[in-house]
């Protein structure tokens, strides 16, 4: 035999133990299905659970950095009776107090005598649950951490949940810390059957987070625990968001709104501020009645409601009218008695006076339907689509775009339409009839004119946080398009401001700033029955402010006022008075309105730092926490008396901000990523030599003043 | 492409199976990484199955520029190859601590892909063994001359890799052992190595117990006492023997593994297990089969060859891949305590995938040099 012969021999002695070994596994697979099948398979899907783990929600501001909306930690209380490191001897020296502690506690939470328990109640409830070998007693429920911290300080439940059975579990609660304030714009996307409504529900992505995921497996019949000791998928906290409101606008606008709902018992009705320059909405109040005499915000009217406009929609007319050259101020024409027929239908000017023949000037100030009618029939009976392109060009016939789900499309019938009947439809439309918009479209027209002819896309959001970095800024991305000319647009404008001063509007003159806008009263029509049944008014004024020089645009609209009075003027105009006044009053007495808040808000600044020494000076100095900084850098947002916690995340291998920090902070944040640090000054830091967000080089010197 | 396959030479059977290896790879990599991606790239599944083609493709590379190279030429690099990794090993182990985690490391650009310098070290040891193997043929069962030096390369190496990875060091014993045996090596001094080194490792064991558990060494113990403790098997092999189980004969089918959601490393150690859920025991046996008929393939290589060196490093390397994918197999049906060794040529991980494609291009440039030797006679007709 030659080697290579012995050799091969023992290669094909390897090779059958190869496939030997093969054999084998493979009769192994076979006996795992076929032999101990049922029992894996049994197991497939109830032996482990994905949990879901919620990440934190983004806040809410507003244009001031005021928290609009904020989710607190809730925490649950229950206890283990039969946890493994809780033994007898621990357990009975123990209960006696714990049951007296327990039925104290209970006192605070639960008022109601029939839930309060006393000691030897629960004494007995525990020692039966422990006798019976369950492992779960729920005690209580929405605690807040001050609860969370009194309990475990008990002599039992100091001992952790191993050896006392105390298992504390946290959830997330959405607050509103100014209440009916916005709610309907800030919105919410918890509940049963709840769509997801206003900013909270249209950015409900970048506020949400991302979930995190816990993969569980089955430890006996009731509990389950984790597989790994991390989480699988680590939440992501979400962003914040950065809305134009201002809080104090919105009151402003909400009072004043409240006050016109009550006295007139009117049915619903919005108000709208947004500021001329930029689009920006700073306030947007809805009410709605709840039939008791009571106003909630129930909807937004602002947004999601459309009607037919009324005389508001004159302005649009009349810019119409301007821009095409069919008519100016000047032009002249016969109302008489504020009466005339077009066709079949006959057309009446809310005042029957007599007239004659006026310039369109005091046309528009009177706000005579007759006048309107007569000169937009004359000027484009024989090509309505001229008027009607114009009306589309002021973008009254598109979505604004505003970041809230379920905005009211616009309806106008057109000249292509076979509803349209140029006889009729023609000067009805120039009178805001046979057109349905919402009060925001119809305000960012306003606003389009106070702002010398420039349509800005109205918008509720600044931008996206995330941590303290921008990660989306919208303020500079709005689409602004001109849509008439600067002269057609002054014209106008002196035409809103000539209202208040001697038209329809005279009545809300103020002594304080010069005021311009546009009465409206709508009859609205009542579905099916059309206009006959019941009257229903929509009572509206929408302008701007001052009017020497537009800074705020605004609109409010009362929907079924009561009988007595149901006019513009009387019922919406005095609100737009209001706020204007009070927005005036406000901006001048800002600054000394703050400092006499300073007295009594006893929330030290603290800057952001290291989140334990934080959270060591604010229990210190007694004051109420929103939140806890659960990560170990925090910045603290006070926000009147309490202070709430951002998380700060530092960018992997790049420079932190540690603006704002202490030194000890600051030195060892930036040693620890390999920075030499250079420091000059005593207090806090004022100024960092490199860049927040720079890439770092290592060894680099950075120098920080201190001040 | 044609270009490329009009010049793949060697045998074409372990080309073909290399070809359906490759197939299953990226169909159960894809299935198993669907809980991984979700982690890392939120949802964005392409992205693994996109990184592990590359990789297949940089496989296949450096198999076809391995398999145009002489093999001969391996003889030289090799034992250069071995003694580097001995230093770079050495240096590691002894300043390990002070080393940053990165220097141990040694990172390929582009594809980002790590290695570590025992990755190198268990390749080379099996084509010098082969090299003094078939050196020493003329008398082989010599003690000083033959078995010596041999033995002394392979307990060296292995004890450089011990440390780190236990599981890797034990399979390259086993095979240079086999490997040894298979080239006429004394029987004798074999069973005398087997018996001291069981005694050694005993010995190990217990003075690591003694003196505490203590990382891999806590986590080896575990592992081992799991395997021995029928009654508990541990959660992964749990899982692996529900995903066995719930596949059927026939499979569940493409991508419809649900068990890769809760299997730990189902796209690596255990993607044996996913294999058979979706594809049922008969694409389990067809791996098999595939690896003992690669095996086959190369012992078909070794009876053509006529250069000692050639055949036995042509067996070397296919028992080393073959024996790796039985153990990493014989853990999934929980026949082995788990062992951490993924399945050659179709986990995903890439420095596996690398290592591994060259070991089959050097044994292809062996059956290519057959082939071109057999072709010179027709050639001078």
């Amino acid at each position: 035999m030659t080697i290579k012969r012995i050799i091969l021999l023992r290669i094909y002695l390897a090779f059958g133990c190869v496939a030997l070994a093969a054999l084998i596994i493979f009769l192994q697979a076979a006996r795992i299905q076929f032999v101990e099948g049922d029992k894996w398979k049994g197991q497939a899907s109830n032996n482990t659970r994905i949990d879901i783990v919620e990440a934190d929600r983004g806040n809410v501001y507003d244009s001031n950095g005021r928290l609009m909306a904020t989710s607190v930690p809730v925490f649950t209380a229950s206890m283990d009776p039969n946890a493994q490191g809780l033994d007898s001897s621990r357990f009975h020296t123990n209960i006696d107090t714990l049951s007296e502690l327990l039925s104290n506690f209970s006192k605070i939470k639960y008022t109601d005598q029939k839930k309060h328990w006393s000691p030897g109640v629960f004494r007995k409830h525990i020692e039966s649950a422990r006798n019976k070998g369950r492992r779960f007693i729920p005690l209580f429920q929405d605690l807040n951490y001050a609860d969370v911290k009194k309990l475990k300080s008990w002599p039992l439940f100091s001992k952790g949940q191993n050896k006392s059975g105390l298992i504390i579990t946290r959830n997330y609660e959405r607050v509103m810390p100014f209440g009916e304030l916005m709610r309907r714009t800030i919105g919410g996307v918890r509940g049963n059957n709840i769509q997801p409504v206003g900013l909270e529900g249209y950015f409900d992505d970048d506020l949400s987070g991302k979930w995190g995921m816990r993969l569980m497996a089955r430890a006996n019949n009731q509990s389950w625990i984790p597989v790994n000791e991390d989480l699988e998928v680590l939440p992501e906290n979400g962003n914040d968001l950065y809305t134009t409101l201002d809080i104090e606008i919105q009151d402003i606008a909400q009072s004043a709104l409240l006050g016109s709902l009550l006295e007139h018992k009117a049915d619903h009705g919005t108000a709208i501020v947004m500021e001329v320059a930029t689009g920006e909405i700073k306030a947007i109040a809805n009410l709605g009645s709840n039939g008791q005499g009571q106003y909630y915000e129930m909807y937004n009217y602002a947004v999601g409601e459309g009607v037919e406009p009324g005389s508001t929609f004159k302005l649009a007319t009349m810019a119409a009218l301007l821009e095409t050259g069919a008519a100016d101020v000047n032009t002249k024409v016969a109302v008489d008695y504020g009466k005339h027929k077009f066709c079949t239908a006959t057309m009446l000017d809310v005042s029957k006076k007599y007239r004659g023949t006026i310039e369109m000037a005091e046309v528009f100030e009177v706000s005579s339907n007759v006048g309107f009618g007569k000169t937009v029939h004359k000027a484009f009976k024989d090509k309505p689509g001229k008027f009607v392109n114009q009306l589309k060009r002021f973008g009254l016939t598109d979505k604004t775009g505003i970041e809230i789900k379920g905005e009211f499309e616009p309806s106008m019938i057109l000249n292509t339409d076979k509803e349209w009947n140029t006889c009729v439809t023609l000067p009805w439309l120039s009178i805001g009839y046979s057109v349905q918009i919402s009060p925001l479209q119809m305000l960012t027209f306003y606003n389009a004119i106070a702002n010398d002819g420039v349509h800005i896309q109205p918008h509720l959001v600044k931008g996206i946080k995330e941590a303290d970095y921008w990660i989306e800024d919208y303020s500079d991305s709005r689409n602004s398009k001109r849509i008439c000319s600067e002269q057609t647009a002054k014209t106008l404008q002196q035409l809103l401001i000539n209202v208040v001063e001697s038209g329809t509007g005279e009545n809300i003159k103020s002594d304080k700033l010069i005021l311009a806008g546009k009465t409206g009263t709508a009859l609205m029509s009542d579905g099916k029955k059309g206009y006959q049944e019941k009257r229903v008014y929509n009572s509206s004024f929408a302008g701007f402010f001052p009017g020497d020089n537009p800074k705020y645009s605004c609109i409010v609209v009362i929907n079924d006022p009561d009988k007595e009075r149901y006019y513009g003027s009387q019922v919406a105009a005095p609100v737009f008075k209001k706020i204007a006044e009070n927005i005036l009053s406000s901006t001048i007495t800002k600054g000394q309105l703050i400092a006499d808040n300073n007295e009594d808000k006893k929330v030290p600044n603290v800057g952001q730092g290291y989140a334990e020494d934080h959270l060591a000076i604010i229990e210190a100095l007694n004051v109420n926490q929103s939140t806890q900084p659960q990560m170990a850098w925090a910045k603290p947002v006070n926000t009147d008396r309490e202070v709430d916690y951002r998380y700060l995340r530092f960018e992997k291998n790049t420079v932190p901000d540690v603006k704002g920090m202490s030194l000890k902070d600051a030195i060892y944040l930036l040693e620890n990523i390999g920075l030499k640090v250079m420091f000059s000054g005593s207090g806090k830091v004022k100024d960092q030599s490199i860049e927040p967000g720079k890439k770092i080089e290592e060894g680099k010197t950075i120098k920080i003043e201190l001040s | 492409m044609d270009a490329i396959l009009s010049r793949l030479t060697g045998d074409r059977v372990i080309w073909i199976i290399i070809f359906f290896l490759s197939v299953f790879s990226a169909l159960a990599v894809f299935s198993s990484t669907e809980s991984l991606a979700y982690k890392a790239r939120g949802g964005n599944t392409e992205f693994y199955l996109i990184k592990h083609l590359v990789i297949i493709i940089i496989g296949f590379l450096l198999m076809f520029y391995a398999h145009r190279v002489p093999f001969k030429w391996y003889s030289k690099i090799g034992q250069v190859l071995l003694y580097v990794s001995w230093i770079l090993m050495a240096f590691t182990f002894i300043n390990g601590a002070e080393l940053n985690e990165a220097s141990r490391w040694l990172t390929l650009p582009v594809v980002d892909l790590t290695f570590q310098p025992s990755d190198i070290a268990k390749m080379t040891l099996i084509i010098y063994v082969a090299q003094m193997l078939a050196n020493r043929q003329e008398n082989i069962k010599d003690f000083h001359s033959s078995f010596l030096p041999i033995i002394i390369h392979v307990v060296l190496t292995c004890a450089l890799i011990f440390p780190a990875d236990l599981s890797s060091a034990s399979l390259l014993f086993t095979t240079c052992l086999i490997l040894m045996l298979i080239g006429r090596v004394s029987i004798k001094h074999i069973f005398y190595t087997i018996f001291i080194g069981a005694f050694f490792v005993m010995t190990f064991f217990t003075v690591a117990t003694l003196t505490g558990k203590k990382g891999r060494i806590g986590t080896w113990q575990n592992r081992i006492a799991n395997f021995m403790n029928t009654e508990e098997d541990s959660f992964q092999t749990r899982q692996a023997k529900i995903a066995i189980a719930s596949g059927g004969v026939i499979g569940k089918g493409m991508g419809k593994s649900e068990q890769n959601n809760v299997l730990p490393h189902s796209y690596s150690d255990f993607i044996y297990a996913i294999i058979i859920e979706e594809y049922g025991l008969v694409g389990g046996l067809l791996i098999l089969a595939l690896y003992v008929l690669f095996l086959y393939r190369c012992i078909e290589i070794f009876r053509r060859c006529k250069y000692a060196f050639g055949a036995l490093l042509a067996v070397g390397l296919s028992f080393s891949l073959v024996l790796q994918a039985l153990i990493n197999m014989a853990v999934t049906v929980d026949l082995l305590p788990v062992t951490g060794l993924v399945l050659p040529l179709v986990s995903m991980g890439g420095t596996s995938m690398i290592f591994t494609s060259i070991s089959v291009g050097i044994i292809l440039s062996v059956s290519r040099q057959i082939e071109l030797e057999q072709q010179k006679p027709a050639l001078a007709l």
